[in-house]
Parts: structure tokens; sequence; C-alpha cells
């Protein structure tokens, strides 16, 4: 090893290249080996994972998981192999403590059954009796020690409806990880308060008539050896005779029953939020590219050791001459290049340790690392060095093995290489990189559409504030806002575009109408810029329009005045212009908005028009808020725009981890073409002398250099065109509203990649064309 | 053609400065053909390098017919050489990834030669070398004996008036060396004047005067 340590010395960039570019890549799959380990195991703690289901919805090829909670009692009544169930909701609840205070909490909601069906750490209290009661509350350690400090929280109470009935701690319960159990927003779960709770929250996820048909999530324990699966026709057949989604005349609707293990990567959207949702194209994605990465280094290091394989050979041939065989020599190059990936590795490590925090952020998603370290991981970790070390030193051991001993002996050694391979793997590299920078360029151009795509209504400077929850105080809060020097005006709304409003659906001519729903005043309007088609002057007191798709839908006449609305007849105030609903990605729907006077109805909220500095404004309207209803409103994204932004985040996040990851592979590219470069030209040093004592001009010997290298970039750029056209193809017909592939995006990334191969070869290739021959003549 | 004033060479290093030639003077003649002699280190390969323009003299002039070309810049060395100086090396330094067609023809290339011109007078080279059935091998396929003439094929074909070779029989047998050596005389004959460094008494016996070096200095200039 002494000679290797003694080679790897001399050439300190060949060792750095190698070491920094196989670090940067095992960090990179630490990372991602992590989170993909996780996302595909989460709840696998739980012991009867393989037997619990999740109650979904299939309405026409839109997948939901959700249903009503007594559809749980109703099923196990009828059906002796489901032998347990729970629901689950989840809500962003504000608390008060018996002194008044006001605790922000994320609750889940859930049956007196989870902690049969889960196994989530219970720190104190019985799990068969801890959610028992209705009135109890199982609090995290975090969560008790905000409120209760160091006191006993065991026995203590808590308000949540009513000060009269007040939640009483039974429980004390370990935070919940590695779960796709989530609460508002994905922040920790601070509480599980019993299911019956919600009737105080949303009536109709508790109600006995099951008209919420989202409004929780169901999970089925089903008994040993039984496979719910298979009995869904039975259930739906069952379910149709009492529960209305299932039967609306003309739409197909069906049951699903989803094993929970499968739920997180199903594809189906979760009706309360309760439930999270994986991105399998992501994991795809993060796990192709570290590949990418991976192989990058390990071609660099493969390169970089045949380029120099001729300082090696020598030393191995006159091994071979003194009596080692060639099993011997290869045996030795493979386990030295073991050892500096497995050197590799331990700084890789140490850089996925720092890295930890920016990846969670990344990836949004808090990453244990004590779900990841179990034997498996580790005896897959060892395999991958083990792996990594014969790759990258196979190659390079057989050639410089091949030495013939003889050849040292006459003297007649030759250090040259054909470098066949460096030479295809600097295509392979190059064509990689310019496919990477196209998609990362094409990825945010994709993001920015989406982000700026015209709704039809304004976005701009409009903050949404949700109700304080006092009737009484709706507008003296108006009133209050208004009259801030950085506002314009305030409407009261039961929803908006971005929010949606109520979903109200109703049987006509056996079909079925989904509306969305808006009760708003007069301002509302105006600060959307909202335009009607038609105006029919009405004097109601509550005025109702209709969108473009709600007339054709119901088959009215452009001057209709009234239509069928349930058992009512409903008078129509106008056609309002056709708006996008939430995002531009998101199904339309017929529109109805009542515009009346804000005492005829309870709002959700208030949207405020800003045409000031808006986190001033939004500063003094959140006082005013405190003021009058004595809680603060919390909100972190108040204004349409942010929430815009937000929607998109997933696919934000998406066009950063490529942009970084195309960043990288770059950066490895760039060193491995230095590198290459550097000794391209030192292979070719006698041949350069050679030309230059024969003419040849220091420019055009430059010119001759950079070119050549330039060619690997354009067969690389021929290669990946096809590439990047079927990759960013296939990612754009996922959206409904999308860019073109456009040509000059192919020429960007191609020019990008030329600038950074001239780059890191000029240098190299001037010092090399600018040399004085006589150096390399006159040099064995 | 040839004039060398008072010209030394020294390199430095960190430590120390060392002179490789110390106020040479020398003439040479068109049509001459000169053996320059002296034990390893005394020079003869710098003074065979500033001779063929391939390095400038740290002191003294070099003018090469009628022009001082002492203190020229690279790119104005290269153009002087190409086509004037034709190099012959003791290890021949033909490029292993190129035929000896393309080896020979590479001067012929910087002089913007055209394709089919080239081909005829590689074609023509080749042949009064005795190697023409070798075009389209490799340098490393041929014989030492070969390779060299190939190497000699490649000096000449451009026409220059100068040769500068530095031990071209080194590394062949006494058989080869001679062929090389009889190469040598008959392109003098034809009016080709040739420098050439030698250890071998023989092969200086070929020439018209052999210059004795010692130590960076003229001790000897002697006409046969």
């Amino acid at each position: 090893m002494r000679s290797y340590f003694k080679f790897l010395r001399k050439n300190k960039a060949y060792t750095l290249i190698d070491v920094l570019g196989l670090a940067l890549s095992v960090m990179f799959i630490i990372l991602i080996g992590a989170y993909t380990w996780q996302e595909t195991h989460l709840d696998s703690q739980h012991s009867k994972i393989d037997r619990m289901y999740v109650i979904g919805l299939d309405m026409e090829g839109s997948t939901t998981t959700g249903s009503h909670w007594r559809m749980i009692r109703k099923l196990m009544d009828q059906f002796p192999e489901i032998e347990n169930g729970t629901a689950l909701a989840t809500n962003h609840r504000w608390l008060k403590t018996v002194d008044g205070e006001n605790v922000p909490t994320n609750v889940v909601f859930v049956d007196s059954t989870f902690y049969d069906m889960f196994d989530f750490q219970l720190i104190r209290g019985d799990r068969k009796k801890v959610l028992a009661n209705p009135n109890s509350i199982v609090v995290t350690e975090d969560y008790a020690r905000r409120i209760w400090k160091d006191e006993d929280p065991i026995g203590k109470t808590i308000i949540y409806n009513s000060q009269e009935d007040p939640l009483i701690v039974s429980g004390i319960m370990a935070p919940m990880e590695n779960t796709s159990i989530f609460s508002p927003d994905d922040k920790p779960v601070d509480a599980l308060i019993p299911f019956e709770m919600t009737k105080y929250w949303n009536y109709s996820v508790y109600a006995d008539e099951m008209n919420n048909a989202t409004g929780a999530e169901i999970v089925l324990l089903a008994k040993d050896g039984t496979d719910l699966s298979e009995n869904e026709q039975r259930y739906n057949d069952f379910a149709k005779e009492f529960y209305w989604i299932l039967k609306m005349p003309g739409v197909e609707c069906r049951m699903k029953l989803i094993p929970f293990k499968d739920h997180y990567f199903s594809g189906y959207a979760s009706s309360t939020g309760a439930l999270g949702r994986g991105d399998v194209k992501l994991v795809k994605i993060l796990f192709a590219t570290g590949l990418a990465i991976l192989l990058f280094a390990l071609m660099n290091y493969i390169n970089l050791t045949v380029a120099l394989s001729g300082y090696r050979a020598k030393e191995m041939a006159t091994r071979r001459l003194l009596g080692d065989s060639r099993a011997g020599i290869m045996m030795k190059l493979m386990g030295e290049s073991t050892l500096l990936c497995f050197v590799s590795f331990l700084i890789g490590a140490a850089l996925a340790w720092l890295a930890w925090p920016y990846a969670e952020n990344l990836l949004d998603r808090k990453i244990d690392i004590h779900y990841c370290v179990t034997p498996v991981t580790m005896a897959i970790l060892i395999c991958i060095i083990l792996l990594m070390g014969v790759l990258a030193g196979i190659v390079p051991s057989l050639l410089i093995s091949s030495s013939k001993p003889i050849d040292v002996v006459r003297g007649t050694f030759r250090r040259q290489t054909k470098m066949v391979f460096s030479k295809v793997f600097i295509v392979v590299q190059n064509m990689v990189t310019i496919t990477m920078i196209a998609v990362a360029v094409t990825m945010y151009l994709q993001i920015n559409h989406l982000i700026n795509a015209p709704l039809g209504y304004n976005t701009e400077g409009i903050m949404y504030i949700e109700n304080g929850g006092i009737k009484d105080k709706t507008k003296v809060f108006m009133q209050r806002v208004e009259q801030l020097p950085g506002v314009e005006m305030v409407s009261a709304s039961c929803g908006h575009p971005l929010q949606g409003g109520n979903n109200n659906t109703m049987s006509w001519n056996d079909r079925t109408i989904s509306f969305q729903s808006f009760i708003a005043d007069e301002n509302f309007m105006k600060i959307f810029g909202l335009g009607l088609e038609r105006d029919n002057k009405t004097t109601d007191p509550v005025k109702t329009y209709l969108n473009r798709q709600a007339i054709n839908e119901l088959g009215l006449k452009e001057d209709a005045e009234s239509y069928q609305y349930y058992e009512n007849v409903e008078p129509i105030a106008g056609i309002i212009k056709d708006f996008h609903i939430r995002t531009i990605l998101d199904d339309q729907h017929p529109l109805r908005i009542s515009i009346t006077d804000v005492d005829n109805f309870y709002p959700w909220g208030f949207l405020i028009k800003v045409k000031g500095d808006q986190m001033t404004t939004y500063e003094e309207v959140n006082k005013i808020f405190k003021e009058i209803y004595e809680w603060d409103n919390e909100d972190t994204m108040p204004y349409l725009t942010q929430q815009i932004e937000e929607r998109f985040r997933s696919q934000s996040n998406l066009a950063k981890i490529v942009a970084i990851f195309a960043g990288i592979a770059v950066i490895i590219s760039l060193l491995g073409l230095v590198a290459m470069s550097t000794y391209f030209v030192q292979q070719r040093r006698r041949e350069i002398a050679v030309k230059k004592v024969f003419g040849c001009e220091t420019s055009e010997m430059l010119r001759k250099l950079v070119l050549s290298f330039l060619m690997y970039v354009v067969i690389a750029f021929v290669i990946a065109i096809p590439i990047i056209y079927l990759i960013m193809n296939d990612w754009l017909s996922g959206f409904s509203y999308r860019i073109s592939v456009y040509w000059w995006i192919y020429l960007v990334s191609g020019l990008a990649c030329m600038v950074i191969s001239v780059i890191s070869v000029y240098f190299q290739s001037r010092k090399a064309a600018s040399e004085n021959p006589i150096k390399a003549l006159y040099q064995n | 053609m040839i004039k060398i004033e008072n010209v030394s060479k020294s390199f430095r290093t960190e430590e120390v400065e060392t002179f490789a030639l110390r106020g040479v003077s020398l003439d040479v003649n068109k049509g001459e053909f000169v053996a320059i002699m002296g034990p390893s280190g005394c020079g003869k390969s710098t003074l065979l390098n500033i001779l063929g323009l391939l390095d400038n003299p740290s002191d003294g002039k070099y003018i090469l017919d009628g022009t001082d070309v002492s203190s020229l810049k690279e790119k104005q060395r290269t153009g002087l050489r190409k086509g004037k100086i034709g190099f012959v090396f003791q290890n021949f330094n033909l490029i292993d990834e190129l035929t000896v067609e393309e080896n020979v023809e590479l001067p012929l290339r910087y002089l913007n030669v055209s394709a089919s011109e080239r081909k005829t007078r590689v074609k023509e080279v080749l042949e009064r070398m005795g190697i023409s059935h070798r075009a389209k091998h490799f340098p490393q396929q041929l014989s030492g004996g070969q390779q060299q003439r190939a190497a000699i094929a490649r000096a000449v074909i451009a026409r220059p008036e100068l040769i500068l070779a530095d031990e071209p029989t080194g590394n062949l047998d006494s058989k080869n060396g001679q062929e090389v050596m009889d190469l040598l005389t008959e392109l003098n004959r034809e009016g080709t004047t040739i420098v050439m460094v030698t250890h071998s008494r023989h092969d200086a016996a070929y020439t018209n005067r052999v210059i004795n070096l010692f130590d960076g200095k003229i001790v000897d200039n002697m006409d046969l």
C-alpha cells in the first residue's frame, strides 16, 4: 500500500478529484437513500399494518380516500371479517387554558380504538382506556411542558368547546414519527382527541345522516387471514342502501379498500389531510439523479485511473517480473480502489450529516435517522462500498495488470493507453449533464407558468384572514380594518376563488350537478375584478349569479331568470364571467355566487385589498384581529399570491432539487473534464512537441486540442436531444396547463455544456500548446 | 548560411545556474556536412536546439541566412523553421497514433500543401527511403532502421535547406546505422546542409568537418 499512498501524494489533483467526486456522490446516496427508505417504510413499526385497509372513493376516475365516521360501525355490524376500525380527521385548533390563554394545537381526531390498531408509543396512560372518555385528550410531552411547565399534566384540563365541558388530559404520547398520519401543514401532531368532539368543529363529519361523504379517513382492521379488498363488491352493495354518494344518478362511484401500507403512494388524494401522500415521481427522480451522480464519480475515477495507468503499470510489470501473479496484482489494485471508496464514503457520510437539515428543508420532510439505521440498511451500505470499489477498480486493474514484464526488461515499456473507455465516459457524462440542465430549465419554466397562470381574477395584494369566530364582531372588525391607511377595500365571504366554496351536489334530469357555491358581500366581485356577461338587474336581497358552465350543465337559456335548485326555484341575477377555482390545474365546476349583506350569513373569512406596504398592513390587521377576537391569527402566508406559490410548493421543490443535482452533475463533470484534459494532453505531449518542431503553430495546436474535446460534447448533444424530449414530454403531459419543450432549451443546455467544457480544457491545452517542445522530446 | 557569435546558454533552477554553452562562435556554410562531437553533457544537443530555432541563446547572436534570429518569439521561430529546417532524432520521435505516411506528410500539412500533392511527395520520398511497402503501418510495427528512415523521410519531405540530426544512429545496429549515414551523405551531396551531433567517430568520418565541444566551449574545429 505504501507505493499507492506515494502515488496518491504525487498526483494530488487526481486524488482530490476522485475523493471529492466520490464523497459528494456518497453524500447524495446517503441522503436520498435515507429519504427513500423512510418514504417506503412509513408505519412499518405497526404490527397489524398488513391487516389494515383505508376506505377510498373512486368517482369516475377521480380518486380520494375518505368516508363517514359512522361507516365503521355499520360495516363491522354487517361483516364479521372486519375486526376493528378507527376514523382519522385533522385540524389546526385553538384550545384555551383555564387562565384564558389561547394555545395553537395540531389535533388529530381519532376513535377510542386508535391504540388497539396502531403501535404508537404511549408514555403514560392505559392504551385501552386513554381515549375511551369523549372528553379525554392525549398530548405530547412537549405540548404539556408548553402549557403546564413542570406540573404533572395528567388530569389537567384544557378547553376545546366550552368552559363547562373541558377536555381532561388522560395520557402522554411520544412524538408520532415515521408515520403517514399527518396534521395540518405536516406539522408535528400535538394532541389526539376522541372523534366525538368533531361535532363542535364540523357537525356534518359527526352527524348520523352521513351527508359529509369525505369528512374522515376510515381505517379498518381485518381479522387474521382475511383480505378485505376481495369483498369490495359486497361492501359496496351493502353501503349503496344508505350511503348517498354511492347512489347518485348518472355517476359511477365505488368504495375501494386500499391496503394501508399501499395508501401512501396510491395516488389517491386525501380528503381530510389526515393521511399524507407520497410523491412516487419525486422518489424515482431522486433515485435516478443520485445514481447518475454516483456513476459520474465512478466514471471520473475509472477515467483518471486509466489515464494514469501508465505510471502504475511499470511498477506492476516490475512486480510481476519479480514473481507476483496477475491475479495478485489485480487483487492489490481492487483493494486500493476499495480503500479509496471507503475513505470517500467516510467523508461523504460526514458531509451528509452536515447537509441533513438542508435536505429535510428541501424535501419538506423530517428524515428520522434512527429509522434508517437498521441491519438491512447497514448491510446495503457495505455492499454499496464494496460494489463501488469493484466497479471503480475492475477496468484499471485489468489494464494495469496486463503490462508485460518483458517490456520492462527490454526497456521498451510504453506508457500510452488508447483511452477508449475515457472517451465513451466523457460522452456519457456530457450527455447526462446536458439532459439535466435541459430538465432543470424546463421544470423551472413550467413551475413559473403555473404560478403565473391567468386565473380570471385578481390575486395581487389580496389578503385572506379567517373569521375570528364571533358573529357579532364581524362588522366591527371590518370597519376597523377599512380605516387602515394601507387598506383599499374589505369583503366578507364563505369561500373565495383560490380556496373554493361549499360543494353542493344535486340531482338534475337523471344526472348529478356539483356546484361550487360562494356567499359574499358586494365588495367580493370588486376585489377580485369579476365581471358579468349578463346582468339581469334584479333587486332581490340575495343576488345569485351562475357561471357559463352552470348555465350549460343546467341546460338553461341565455336569458333564463330562474332555475330549480334542490326543492326551490332560485332567481338568477346574471351570468358571471368564467374564472378558475383553486389553481389552473384543478377541474372546474358550475359556480353559484350569492351576493348579500354580511348580516345575512356567517363568513368563513375576510378578503382585504391592500394598497400600502403588504407586511406593515398585515401586522396592523393582525393587531386589530387580536384586540377584537382576543387570539393571534398565526397565518404565515396571508396573501393569495403566497398561497398560489405554496400550492405548487412540491413542484417548486422538485425543480429546485433537479437544479441542485444538475449543478452537482455539472461540477463533477467539470472536474472530470479538467482532469481528463490534463492527462489527455500529458499523454500527447510528445506528439504535440513533434508537431511543433515541424511547424505547427501554438494557436493552431490549441484550437485542435480544444476542438477535439468539443467533439465529445457535440456527440453527447446529439444523443441527448431525443432523451430530453422523451423525459420532458412525459413529465409535462401530467399537467393540463403546460408549456411546450421549446427548441431553445436544447440549444441553451448544449451551449452551457460546451462553454463549461471549453473553460475546463482551455487552460490545460494552452499550457501544453505553449510549452517548449524540447522538454517533451528529450524526456523518456 | 549559419553564423553564431559568442553564444552562451544557461539554465537556472532554484539553487543553481548551469551553463550549457559558453561563448561559442561557429560558422556553417551552405552545403556543408558538419559533425559536433564531445562527451555527454558538453552542450551538443543544446547547440543543436539553438541552431534549429527550438531555443533562444541566453547571450550572443545567431544569424541564419543573413537574419539575426537570436531573440525571436516562439511564433516567429516556428514560422522560420517551417519548411526550412528538418530534424532527425536519436529516438526517432515518430507519432505512434499515426501511420508512417501520416507521420511523413506532417511538415507538408503545416505548409498548407494540397492533399493530392502531399500524397505524391510522400510516395516519392518513401520509395526513395525504401519503405514504401510500410506506408500504412504504425511506427511500433517497424524495425529501428525502418523507423529512422521514416523519420528521415519526414525530415526531408519539405525539401529543407538544413537538416539537424541528433545522434541519428544511436539506437541502431551497425548495418542500419550504415544505411542511415549513406542516406544523409546522399542528401548532403544533393545540396542539403547537415549538422549532426554524434558520439561515433565512424559516423563523424562521413562529414566534412568535426567540431569538438567540451564543457560548453568549442575546443576543436577540424576539416576532414
